[in-house]
């Protein structure tokens, strides 16, 4: 059954004056108008990846919209939900919208007592959940939902008694609102027609690195300001395609995924199952991509892990070639922004042909336009790297509360040590403590529940970011870091701590590393090996450990960090190198709010985590006993004590 | 080739089609039946009796465990009903019907599977070739048809391949469809293997000590898996088993053997203090 065209304007966009003046549900009618049997998303499903045209994809969300309001969802009710990058979130999020409802999200490994923070703050009525997991985090946060919608129906037998009545497959509510949609058709029509551009449709938990998460609510047209923006810019094409794989409940995801996926109509592929996102990622090969640092980051040392194992005349071509793109790169990138000479060209040209076109064919990058990056900021060295490759990776600079991107790289003027320039809309200014300004059509209504916060946030209509940075003669924005974050050591040199982080990090062998200093004489550092990367490097020595607490304290491997450790500080000056560290045996975990669920670190927490290994480092002490409460995966916590070594790098 | 179109319906949402046939197997096991049924069977290797004048019957619906100790006979009989062997003495039933002589592969269309303790895999094959190896019963043509690859080996190799990618769904084998089995560990290996048997779409799968060698988390995962295909679809489950504490868990019944012979049946709690089994299982 294909639904009838919705009749309810000519134009693809542009209810009010502006193009981004319209909503979700009415972009979506427009699309399924023009090109029903487009292809809206694609499914990898039972090993094939199956199509979904745009009319399908209405006649979807027409259902779930008719049966979440059969369920009572109602103009302004809440609907959250916690799930894998699957059709059934699009679906539900956009039938939930139309209904008059606002979206929200959870993060899909949170634990039940942040799930329940969100629910409680948000008033969330009906959730959908990902499967039993998800269904069991939200069961033990007590709060009391009024229903719950599971998609994935494997081990639900065991909740037989709430069956059909508080909880109901995602199945089921597509029947339900079929049945109503036939009942009267009418209906559907009138919600999108009457849906208005400024109304709230979703809130957006904010990253929360130095405190609880704030509920930030985002309008129709603040939402599609910023992806009219960023297309203005960058122009996506309806045969593009994206791999969404990032955390549906970030901003990031939800720009692509939702807003520029209805804006500009461009293929969206949803994995198979997390574990399989990378294979599937290479099947689709997409022509954009947005992901925060540590994804690039995850993927350069893959590649470079992998160099290390192929043979010697393999290795030898990849270093000539990196030799050559490095330096076309650098010109390119530095040198007064000039481009290299013909004769690099050339060179860097048949490099790519000869070495950097098969790797990035085998990582899926191949086909890679524009690849952004934002969420944190990003080492130089991986700016440098990509672009060697022939990736055009540009840095974005936004936040949650301006619906995502503010600041973006234009095509032909990235540049590794600025965010870029603001987009066409944008406007900003740099207050005169430092503080970075933004205005523009995306910017946000205020926190859900949260009129101070609000209050401080937007003042005279513009956003204060709590960010620091400055703006270079020729309009580019430099970020320092978050005012919060930066650290002032006791001879009152400031650091930002993301500059030594990333050069410690842009080391294979290191997977984080919190940077300690405020009030100190110098800096220090709490490792983190990289798991995957280590342990190869291990096997190759044969070097036998049985779990990461055993290789991360390993001789060898503290010595391979000292080494690291003292390369990365020969590229930073003084006051900014590390002068002693520990390799933690327990990974950061955001399970134990070490980190936020985006895989960022909460360096308060850890220093207050930390403290006695901290003043025992600045003390002088060559070892130390350190007692840390881990949570394991049953939701058990227990302390673990080991002795750890405390290496100086001089 | 029963109803295979319907499973790749576009059109309805899949996930809860797959629950609601559970439903349906549920309902249809819970008629009481016996599936399997031994009596009087006898196995000798030489001199030496490993089975001994057993009978035994497995009835629709239920996780039935055979436990003893090592050298019990349990995989002997195993061997029987599932037609590797051929019993000196005694016959075989399934749903009253003589299988005594027929071969394994016939056995398995009927709708009898196993799976083995040392998991009899093809080490250098991959996941879905494991699994769709395990298919070749129904398989169509012959080695020229193959050969030329026409389109009725064709429509069969779908026919295969839909099938194992539902039960890899079922399982959660995605990540590993493309690995070779040898590459994998012990659990993921014993979960291809009930993959292979479970594609056969059997009415009763017969398990051959599935925790041996495995870790405590691989148990947990197995079990977590036999019990929701337990509850989905409604398959009974024979393990035969040393594992005792696994077996007590999940069983409704259990018989114990001892020397080729029965010495104890009954549901777990009993079984487990009755004074032969403690006898058999510590020595007196």
């Amino acid at each position: 059954m294909v639904l009838e065209p919705i009749a309810v304007g000519e134009e693809l966009t542009g209810r009010g004056r502006e193009p981004y003046e319209t909503t979700f549900p009415w972009l979506l009618a427009q699309r399924a108008r023009k090109s029903p049997q487009g292809t809206a998303f694609r499914w990898k499903r039972y090993g094939i990846w199956r199509r979904y045209t745009w009319s399908e994809y209405l006649e979807r969300v027409a259902w779930a919209s008719m049966g979440l309001r059969t369920l009572g969802l109602g103009e302004g009710d809440k609907a959250a939900f916690m799930t894998f990058n699957r059709p059934a979130w699009v679906i539900y999020e956009l039938g939930a919208q139309t209904a008059g409802g606002i979206s929200i999200g959870i993060y899909r490994d949170s634990l039940s007592d942040e799930v329940g923070y969100v629910l409680e703050r948000s008033d969330a009525k009906i959730v959908l959940v990902e499967g039993q997991e998800q269904l069991d985090r939200v069961l033990d946060s007590g709060v009391d939902v009024e229903r719950i919608i599971v998609d994935e129906a494997k081990g639900l037998h065991q909740y037989r008694d709430m069956l059909g009545k508080r909880i109901i497959t995602f199945g089921d509510l597509l029947t339900m609102g079929k049945r109503e949609y036939k009942a009267s058709p009418n209906t559907f029509k009138r919600m999108i027609v009457e849906a208005s551009p400024e109304k709230v449709c979703g809130f957006f938990t904010t990253s929360g690195t130095t405190g609880l998460p704030k509920l930030a609510m985002l309008t129709y047209k603040s939402m599609l300001a910023m992806a009219h923006q960023l297309n203005t810019l960058d122009p996506v094409g309806e045969k593009w395609e994206y791999v969404s794989f990032l955390p549906t409940a970030w901003i990031g995801e939800q720009m692509m995924s939702i807003s520029l996926h209805l804006l500009t109509g461009f293929r969206l592929n949803f994995p198979e199952s997390p574990h399989t996102v990378w294979r599937d990622f290479r099947e689709i090969a997409p022509h954009f991509l947005f992901s925060p640092p540590r994804v690039w980051e995850r993927l350069a040392k893959d590649i470079m892990a992998r160099i290390e194992d192929s043979d010697p005349l393999k290795k030898a071509a990849y270093r000539v070639a990196m030799w050559i793109g490095e330096r076309a790169a650098r010109s390119r990138l530095v040198r007064g922004r000039s481009k290299p000479t013909p004769l690099w060209r050339v060179l860097h040209y048949m490099a790519y042909w000869l070495a950097f076109r098969h790797i990035l064919d085998k990582n899926g990058l191949k086909r890679v336009r524009r690849a952004y990056t934002g969420g944190a900021m990003i080492a130089e060295d991986y700016v440098f790297y990509y672009h060697t490759l022939g990736v055009n990776l540009k840095q974005i600079y936004g936040q949650t509360e301006i619906a995502g991107i503010a600041v973006v790289h234009p095509d032909d003027d990235v540049r590794p040590d600025t965010v870029g320039k603001p987009l066409p809309l944008t406007e900003i200014r740099i207050s005169e403590d430092g503080e970075i300004l933004l205005r523009s059509p995306a910017l946000m209504v205020g926190y859900y529940k949260n009129e101070d916060a609000t209050r401080r946030t937007i003042v005279d209509g513009w956003l204060h970011t709590g960010d620091v940075g400055e703006l270079t003669s020729d309009g580019h924005l430099k970020i320092r870091d978050r005012a919060k974050e930066i650290i002032t050591l006791s001879d009152g040199t400031i650091v930002a701590p993301q500059i030594v982080q990333n050069k410690l990090k842009f080391s294979p062998y290191i997977g984080e590393a919190a940077i300690i200093g405020s009030g100190r004489p110098y800096l220090i550092a709490l490792l983190n090996i990289d798991f995957e990367i280590v342990s190869r490097w291990a096997e190759r020595r044969k070097i036998s450990f049985t779990s990461y607490s055993d290789l991360s304290q390993k001789p060898e491997v503290l010595n391979l960090l000292q080494r690291e450790v003292s390369r990365a500080n020969s590229r930073l000056p003084e006051k900014m190198r590390v002068k002693r560290f520990v390799s933690l045996f327990k990974e950061f975990h955001p399970d134990d709010e070490e980190m936020t669920r985006t895989r960022k670190l909460r360096r308060m927490v850890i220093e207050e985590r930390y403290a006695g290994l901290i003043d025992a480092m600045y003390n002088g002490e060559k070892e130390y006993e350190l007692t840390v409460v881990m949570r394991l995966e049953d939701g058990r916590r227990v302390p673990v004590t080991r002795r750890v070594r405390i290496m100086s790098t001089e | 080739m029963r109803g295979t179109r319907q499973l790749f319906d576009v059109e309805s949402w899949k996930v809860d089609r797959v629950w609601d046939k559970g439903e349906l197997y549920k309902k249809k096991a819970m008629q009481p039946e016996t599936l399997v049924r031994t009596e009087h069977i006898l196995v000798e290797f030489g001199g030496i009796r490993a089975v001994d004048d057993v009978s035994i019957s497995v009835r629709r619906g239920e996780i039935l465990g055979i436990i003893g100790p090592n050298g019990a006979g349990k995989t002997s009989l195993l061997n029987v009903i599932s037609g590797f062997y051929k019993p000196k003495h005694g016959r075989v039933y399934y749903k009253g019907r003589d299988i005594t002589r027929l071969p394994p592969h016939e056995r398995v269309k009927l709708g009898i599977s196993r799976t083995f303790q040392h998991s009899e895999l093809f080490m250098g094959m991959n996941v879905i070739e494991n699994i769709m190896v395990g298919l070749h019963p129904w398989a169509r043509g012959n080695p020229l048809t193959y050969a030329l690859w026409t389109p009725g080996v064709v429509k069969w190799e779908e026919w295969a391949r839909e099938r194992a990618e539902h039960v890899i769904d079922l399982l959660d084998l995605h990540e590993y469809r493309y690995h070779i089995v040898g590459s994998l560990p012990p659990g993921v290996q014993k979960r291809v293997d009930l993959a292979r048997a479970l594609a056969q779409e059997p009415e009763v799968v017969f398990m051959d000590e599935p925790m041996a060698g495995l870790t405590r988390e691989e148990k947990e995962d197995l079990v977590r898996a036999i019990i929701e295909v337990y509850e989905t679809r409604g398959i009974t489950f024979v393990l035969v088993e040393h594992d005792l504490e696994v077996v007590t868990d999940i069983c409704d019944r259990l018989v114990v053997m001892d020397f080729g012979r029965v010495i104890a049946e009954g549901p777990p709690g009993e079984v487990v203090d009755n004074p032969l089994v403690v006898k058999a299982y510590l020595g007196s």
